[in-house]
């Protein structure tokens, strides 16, 4: 049984920057980029923007002591493509079809659970259909929530029971993570990560919370769904727990 | 390559794909995951490694197999996307188990060994594509088997390693 927070209400403005259902297994797809880009251009016709997508992303520039790093491109290592990324055509939501794994995201605005997980759902069933993935060895239900603060607020007043600091100085910035077990016994692990995070003038906490369940288990929508709605209700747990009055009261 | 060329594309490497969130594309996804990366190399030396010398161990290893004929046996050359694929491979390794010895193939495979006695022992390879393949023998009984990486170790796999460590 996966308990309900009190403070639990229906938000007319979800904070929701980016949902995202994840499920990972291993799927048979093409070889070839032009066939990968090819099947995938006709399961997916609402979604046409399709690219290439490499497990391994060049794009931070980083360097050592010696000076900046010379990082060899993706051609000469003979990286190899792993599946697709692809976004619709009117709407904020992406997918992902690799060879070990399948993701859909909505980012903002977001809308209801109901919408959101049947759109998933849909997609992973046209991604079984063409790799015809074996074993779910993990489901995973994300949710980054950004919430915009005053600069004259402190971050104390928005999360539920942020620590102190060990000493009488002024926090500039922090960034928790904390793993937690799945209410009451259940099979799921939790990532929860708060921080704040400024550009320019605007300053915003980050909630995110990142479900997990990691336990094999046969490609059958119904008992994904069951899975994913027992995710649903731990995300919302610790969302609103995370979370103070005055924040929930942003969101409405 | 250089070898230190190799373990800084290794440490980004495993830096942008390894956090265990779900892949966000997003900016406060991009901005969430970067700072969890960052903070696993603020030593300049991935914090995902059980200790520098199994990293050393595997660039090492890469190193001496990366070219064809390797062993003098006409051995196929290791890929990058197989080192790529051992990176996540351990980076991915339950903290329980213990340290591995590393090795290749000749079929160009990466080798993770763990050998106790002459009936305790057991050995998994990688691929390129990220299959697993892995033999292991545990007193009379032998055991073998091929899965695919996808993310987490397979639960039979880890079992049989602490059988084989005895932990």
């Amino acid at each position: 049984m996966i308990p309900r927070s009190a403070k639990q209400r229906h938000l007319e403005n979800a904070p929701a920057a980016e949902a995202i259902i994840e499920l990972r297994a291993a799927a048979t797809l093409p070889e070839g980029e032009s066939e990968l880009k090819e099947v995938f251009s006709v399961g997916y016709p609402d979604y046409p923007e399709i690219r290439l997508h490499s497990d391994f992303q060049f794009n931070v520039a980083v360097g050592d002591r010696n000076g900046p790093l010379k990082i060899p491109a993706l051609e000469e290592l003979g990286v190899n493509v792993q599946g697709v990324r692809m976004a619709h055509q009117q709407l904020p939501q992406i997918i992902i079809c690799l060879r070990d794994r399948f993701s859909y995201s909505r980012l903002a605005p977001y809308q209801d659970w109901d919408s959101f997980q049947a759109e998933a759902m849909r997609c992973w069933g046209i991604y079984s259909r063409i790799g015809k993935p074996s074993n779910v060895e993990r489901i995973g239900v994300r949710f980054i929530n950004r919430i915009p603060m005053p600069s004259s607020d402190l971050a104390d007043q928005y999360f539920q029971d942020l620590a102190n600091a060990p000493v009488a100085l002024r926090r500039k910035s922090f960034f928790y993570r904390d793993i937690l077990d799945g209410p009451g016994g259940t099979p799921y692990t939790v990532a929860l990560v708060r921080t704040v995070q400024s550009k320019g003038d605007d300053t915003s906490i980050l909630l995110d919370v990142d479900v997990l369940h990691q336990e094999p288990l046969a490609p059958n929508p119904s008992k994904i769904r069951r899975h994913l709605e027992a995710m649903r209700e731990i995300k919302n747990l610790v969302f609103f727990e995370s979370l103070t009055e005055k924040a929930l009261e942003t969101c409405q | 390559m250089k070898k230190n060329e190799i373990l800084q594309a290794v440490a980004i490497i495993s830096g942008l794909s390894g956090a265990p969130n779900l892949q966000a594309t997003s900016q406060e996804g991009a901005y969430l995951d970067q700072q969890l990366s960052l903070g696993e190399e603020s030593t300049g030396i991935p914090a995902i490694f059980h200790d520098y010398a199994l990293l050393d161990e595997l660039i090492d290893v890469f190193a001496e197999c990366h070219n064809p004929n390797w062993d003098g046996y006409e051995a196929k050359p290791v890929e990058f996307n197989t080192l790529f694929q051992a990176v996540k491979f351990i980076k991915a390794m339950p903290p329980i188990l213990p340290k591995p010895s590393i090795g290749a193939d000749p079929d160009g495979d990466l080798s993770l060994d763990w050998h106790e006695t002459s009936d305790r022992t057991i050995m998994v390879s990688i691929n390129s594509q990220g299959k697993l393949h892995f033999a292991a023998l545990v007193g009379q009984s032998r055991f073998t088997g091929a899965e695919p990486f996808v993310g987490e170790w397979p639960r039979q796999l880890v079992d049989l390693i602490r059988q084989v460590a005895n932990t």
